[in-house]
């Protein structure tokens, strides 16, 4: 019988499984709490089935777990893919998060102008002004699009 | 529902303009690698939520049975398939426009996608009625043994493995149960947000995962350096196009089979077909996978016969066939309509409707791929720079515009970095969406087969005791012991 410490060793998939399984086990819990909290039988109890998903998810990070250790022996853990978030991807996930910052406050115009053509240059669309112009002409035609033609209220800004 | 129905919609000029602007859009995502037809359709359920059914139906349509055919285009023209059913598309189709016939692979590859297209809708249409009929017979266990069958089929056939897979489900069962409780009317799982108390929004959270998690996944790969082959008109008579037709039923029956099976679709699809074309064809123009004409007859019939396949169990049990019918059945939640076995009796014009938008789209294939198709090389080699900035902006404003609120977009950007990190770990997104979108009907369903089976005799009787419901019940045991290893090994030594 091999100890828990043991199964993690060298295990691919230790670390999923770890969060998966905390994730069961703290919505197990809840489930759990939850109910009592709401003073009605089980049959008729929210958080029944939402307690099964908490048993799956426990005995499915279990699985996991003793899969990972297999395939950790048979390539070993250096063999898994790297599965990081490379900086180009990291810089445009910023990029986007700044443009949802700046939406309600400078509008969809200005910001969608704006924040488009640094994702263009971002990307390597050079020159400047070409960048400029697809920003441009995009914003234009998603305005024309969104707001005159599906009639859906773009956001303003306070500014 | 009969014919006149959708002989109606087929002689509807705006309806018909609807599936064209669809076909059009569908052309476009399809063949471009990295745009994907249930991306695109996650985009306009954003836009057309506010439509009438019928305009927004046609629309779709034309995109989805477009779409599946496009990415033939690209898989023949640049051998980076456009979808993920075209993948098998590129083993012959590549090859030949190497020889010069690019013009000749893209001939057929349009020709017998339109068979598929037309003989996927006609078996919708003859098995829609049928299998409705039996699913009245359903009771709540059943629907929820139903959709934990789809839900296991789909974790067993997508992703890395099985683990991985029932992973991805169970994540999406999770999500939605979040918001009001449907029985008691209290927060479940909202955390104190208010903004959660209507549940996860599905047209945000399927914009993320597959619109924007895309983006991200293709700025990762970086850009594409692809050889366009040059397409040079060559004219195929009749009798040479069409001496594969029957072959054509056949793999269309294997893409229709498929496509009803939870999860399977497309690319499934087409393996089987294709393995199946090397067993039957025994003197095939070329050997299979140097440019033979009858690989790209398999797999492009069989992918476009999964849309009709994967649309049965859609619109007769609520239970979606493959992501892109997910997000359809989103579309009909939308708009307030409910699909099962009920919906063919109840709302017959919106079942002609549906038919109606496919048979068009099948004819807007056949027109853009005999006319349009050869000239696309130029738009299939637009830079992803300036592609993936667009699609950005469109998962945005797509994700405000559903309830106009910001909430909304945080929303898509938090499922579409989720569904990245899910693509890099190997896990699909597909179970998720799934998932998701069938959660609370599960939840329902099983608390009322419990609430009805507590007040008789024998409770597990009452639960399991019916034909139907001992039917999907083994079905649901078998598909997830096939999965495990001791199984494996038992079909591995006999």
């Amino acid at each position: 019988m091999k100890s828990p410490i043991s199964l993690l060793r060298g295990n691919v998939h230790a670390g999923e499984s770890l969060v998966f399984g905390t994730l069961g086990v703290s919505l197990f819990v809840y489930s759990l709490y939850s109910h009592y909290q709401e003073d009605v039988p089980w049959k008729l109890s929210p958080y029944l089935f939402p307690l099964f998903i908490a048993l799956s998810l426990i005995l499915v990070a279990i699985a996991m777990l003793i899969q990972g250790k297999k395939k950790g022996e048979e390539i070993g853990v250096s063999g898994a893919a790297s599965a990081g978030m490379p900086k180009k991807v990291i810089g445009f996930t910023a990029l986007v998060v700044i443009y949802y910052i700046l939406l309600p406050f400078l509008g969809f115009l200005v910001t969608n102008t704006l924040m488009l053509m640094l994702f263009f240059l971002y990307l390597g669309v050079r020159p400047w002004w070409k960048a400029f112009l697809f920003s441009g002409a995009f914003t234009y035609l998603t305005h024309v699009v969104f707001q005159l033609l599906l009639h859906v209220r773009l956001p303003q800004g306070v500014l | 529902m009969d014919f006149t129905h959708i002989a109606q919609y087929m002689g509807d000029f705006r309806f018909i303009l609807f599936v064209l602007m669809g076909s059009l859009s569908g052309l476009f995502v399809g063949s471009i690698p990295g745009l994907s037809v249930t991306m695109a359709t996650a985009i306009l359920v954003s836009i057309t939520y506010t439509w009438a059914t019928s305009d927004a139906l046609g629309l779709i349509m034309g995109l989805y049975v477009v779409g599946v055919y496009s990415g033939a285009l690209s898989a023949i023209l640049i051998n980076i398939p456009g979808a993920p059913s075209s993948v098998v598309t590129t083993f012959d189709g590549h090859p030949m426009a190497k020889k010069g016939e690019a013009h000749r692979a893209l001939k057929f590859a349009t020709v017998y996608s339109f068979v598929g297209s037309v003989f996927g809708l006609v078996m919708l249409f003859l098995l829609g009625k049928p299998i409705s009929v039996l699913a009245i017979k359903f009771q709540p266990m059943d629907y929820f043994l139903l959709a934990a069958f789809g839900l296991s089929a789909v974790g067993s056939l997508t992703g890395e493995s099985f683990t991985k897979g029932m992973v991805s489900v169970l994540a999406g069962l999770f999500l939605s149960m979040i918001g009001l409780d449907s029985v008691l009317g209290t927060p479940r799982l909202t955390m104190g947000i208010w903004n959660l108390q209507s549940g996860i929004p599905i047209v945000p959270a399927l914009v993320g995962l597959f619109g924007f998690s895309e983006v991200l996944t293709v700025i990762r790969e970086g850009d594409v350096h692809a050889q366009i082959s040059n397409v040079k008109k060559v004219s195929i008579k009749f009798q040479e196009l069409s001496r594969h037709f029957l072959h054509s039923l056949y793999y269309s029956t294997i893409g229709t089979l498929v496509g009803a099976l939870p999860g399977a679709g497309g690319p499934v699809a087409s393996f089987l077909a294709y393995s199946e074309a090397k067993r039957i064809v025994k003197s095939p123009s070329v050997p299979f996978g140097e440019g033979a004409e009858e690989g790209i007859v398999a797999s492009e019939a069989s992918n476009n016969a999964c849309i009709g396949g994967a649309l049965i169990p859609m619109l007769t049990l609520a239970v979606p066939g493959d992501a892109v019918t997910a997000i359809i059945l989103s579309v009909f939640y939308v708009h307030g309509l409910q699909p099962g076995p009920m919906f063919i009796q109840t709302q017959p014009e919106l079942f002609s409707v549906i038919l109606a938008g496919g048979f068009i789209g099948a004819v807007a294939l056949l027109l853009i791929g005999l006319f349009v198709a050869p000239h696309m090389a130029k738009v299939i080699s637009v830079p992803k720079n300036i592609l993936l900035p667009a699609v950005t902006v469109l998962c945005i404003i797509g994700a405000y515009a559903y309830n106009t609120r910001m909430f909304d977009v945080l929303l898509m950007m938090l499922f579409g970095v989720a569904g990245y990190f899910m693509r890099r770990h190997g896990y699909s997104v597909a179970p998720l969406t799934l998932a998701l979108v069938l959660g609370k009907m599960m939840d329902d369903n099983f608390r009322r087969a419990v609430s009805l089976a507590v007040s008789e005799d024998n409770m597990l009787r009452a639960l399991f005791g019916r034909p139907i419901t001992i039917t999907l019940l083994i079905l649901t045991v078998i598909t997830i012991l096939m999965n495990f290893p001791f199984w494996k090994r038992w079909v591995k030594r006999s």
